[in-house]
């Protein structure tokens, strides 16, 4: 299994925001994860990435428990995000995010590395930040501080800089919030491009329908912090009980 | 770093070192001269922690006490050189880093503040009350400078004013190169990576908190090294020398130098120690003096001064 998620609880206070959440994933695609305001999404998805962790239940990658472990432990497995706020090394040119994310990250060797001046950046890094910030629209700031992009340039980049080391799972926290709607169309075609080219699984939190809809192979629906529905678009569009969560 | 910085800083410092150590200089300006190498040195590791890992440590000084209390306590009651202790002033303060690291780091913003304060407050009474160890608030005299050596036929000695200069001159040349080395590695990366945004940094696969304890480590590693330094130009090691106010000083150095610059807390010591000197300002008046070029700074050029040096140089290479 690429990615499990079983009997997710989470309790915040006197709420429960999570109630047994789960769902299985066996097959690379592009994913969607909805569902109405507090229905639990974003913490489903924590729990996935290593932000949050759950009162009960597991989450595996490939198999391996990984509901304990810290965010950097699961990024070392192969897995990389985005946020739903969009963070970029701000101070930092495109370029230099883009690289970081392909740079080794032991602090052991970082040191010894130190004083032998010895470059760890590996072999075809640097193509494929070129070939991440053409696809991303962005090679003509490459070199300028990512602070001057605007929010939706800054998506891109973030989303370029997850791509950067290949990650197995990609998950993707409203990637479509605050962008332009004359940019969606280019958003829409980055991911499906950079998804036929590197496989793996793409997860992807999302209010705007059209858009998840137009994306995903696969959605799931979430509501009141459990899985209401999961198929493909159409069939969870005609859902009955899917209807009645986002009207009712 | 280019290949040609690297060169020109490995040519001109033996040779600064040399000149120094020549004479020629008067007396009073060699003991400015030492005297801001005693601080720049704790500030060099300060910008590790505060420029590059964004941790305001306001008890800086006692590291700096702690390699000053090493070499003292060796020296003058077991009979160590200063070579021997200094490593064990680096490794005591640094351990003592590391530590104060993994216990405060969980805490955030002003509260790892307080905490770092209240650390320098509380080494600094140990170095008032535990007689038996530390000779009390008199201190501990008599530590002799750094004992003379011939190295491939050259003589070192470190007993007059000027070697002692050039000496201290050095030893902040070593300590500029590696925290320059530490900084343009995945390591000052990392650092600079957790500085900017910790919740991305760990969601790019980097460590935190180890990266925060090894920042602290280090840090306080350089200023107990510049403590013995200090320790060996003073000839004593007193409480009064390390206490908080004195902890306040290094950031402020770092600071109006340019946190996060190599050359800031380079440029902060020389002007921290010198300009109140030059102005014949009484010393109760530096920190009016600072706190005022602080504000100013703050608000017209907070890169520091090594920022606006950047910025001429960039603005002259762009007309020419």
């Amino acid at each position: 299994m690429l990615l499990e998620a079983r009997d997710l609880t989470k309790n915040f206070g006197g709420v429960r925001a999570l109630d047994g959440a789960g769902f299985a994933i066996a097959e690379a695609g592009i994913v969607g994860l909805i569902g109405p305001n507090g229905a639990g999404k974003t913490t489903l998805f924590d729990m996935i990435a290593g932000r949050q962790f759950p009162d009960a239940g597991r989450v595996t990658l490939d198999g391996r428990d990984v509901t304990g472990l810290p965010p950097e432990r699961r990024a070392a497995l192969g897995l990389a995000r985005t946020f739903q706020e969009c963070r970029v090394f701000p101070e930092w040119t495109l370029r230099e995010n883009l690289l970081f994310a392909a740079r080794p990250r032991s602090f052991a060797s970082a040191l010894l590395r130190a004083f032998t001046r010895q470059e760890a950046l590996p072999g075809g890094a640097a193509a494929r930040a070129e070939e991440l910030l053409r696809l991303a629209t962005l090679d003509a700031y490459a070199d300028a501080p990512a602070s001057i992009l605007s929010f939706g340039q800054r998506r891109m980049l973030e989303i370029a800089s997850a791509l950067m080391t290949r990650p197995r799972w990609l998950l993707l926290d409203e990637p479509a919030a605050g962008i332009n709607p004359g940019l969606l169309d280019a958003l829409g075609r980055f991911l499906r491009r950079a998804h036929a080219d590197q496989g793996g699984l793409f997860l992807i939190v999302e209010h705007n329908m059209e858009f998840i809809m137009g994306l995903a192979g696969r959605i799931i629906v979430m509501h009141q912090g459990a899985v209401l529905a999961d198929g493909p678009p159409e069939a969870v569009q005609s859902d009955e009980a899917v209807i009645e969560a986002y009207l009712g | 770093m280019s290949r040609m910085a690297v060169l020109a800083f490995c040519l001109a410092v033996p040779a600064l070192v040399w000149g120094i150590a020549q004479g020629g200089l008067p007396p009073y300006l060699l003991h400015i001269l030492a005297l801001a190498c005693t601080y720049a040195i704790p500030a060099i590791g300060l910008n590790i922690m505060l420029g590059y890992a964004g941790l305001v440590c306001l008890g800086h000084a006692a590291f700096v006490g702690l390699g000053a209390y090493t070499l003292g306590i060796l020296a003058v009651d077991h009979g160590w050189s200063f070579w021997g202790a200094l490593p064990l002033a680096a490794v005591v303060a640094g351990v003592a880093g590391g530590a104060l690291g993994a216990v405060t780091l969980r805490l955030r913003t002003h509260f790892f503040m307080i905490a770092t304060l209240a650390f320098g407050l509380v080494l600094h009474a140990v170095m008032n009350n535990w007689e038996e160890l530390t000779r009390g608030p008199v201190g501990l005299p008599g530590i002799p400078r750094p004992e003379g050596f011939t190295l491939l036929g050259l003589d070192f000695a470190f007993r007059r004013l000027p070697d002692f200069a050039a000496f201290a001159v050095g030893a902040t040349a070593v300590a500029f190169a590696i925290s320059a080395l530490l900084i343009r590695s995945d390591f000052g990366r990392m650092l600079v990576a957790i500085r900017q945004d910790e919740t991305l940094a760990a969601a790019k696969g980097v460590n935190v908190t180890a990266g925060k304890v090894l920042a602290f480590a280090i840090g306080a590693a350089i200023a107990g090294a510049g403590g013995a330094v200090k320790a060996a130009f003073l000839r004593v090691s007193a409480p009064a020398s390390f206490e908080y106010l004195e902890g306040i000083n290094l950031v402020l150095i770092v600071i109006i130098g340019g946190a996060g610059r190599l050359s800031g807390p380079l440029l902060g010591a020389l002007l921290f120690v010198a300009l109140p000197e030059y102005l014949r300002v009484a010393a109760e008046w530096r920190l009016v003096f600072f706190g005022v070029a602080l504000v100013m700074l703050m608000r017209f050029a907070p890169e520091g001064l090594a920022g606006i040096l950047a910025r001429v140089f960039r603005r002259r290479a762009a007309a020419a």
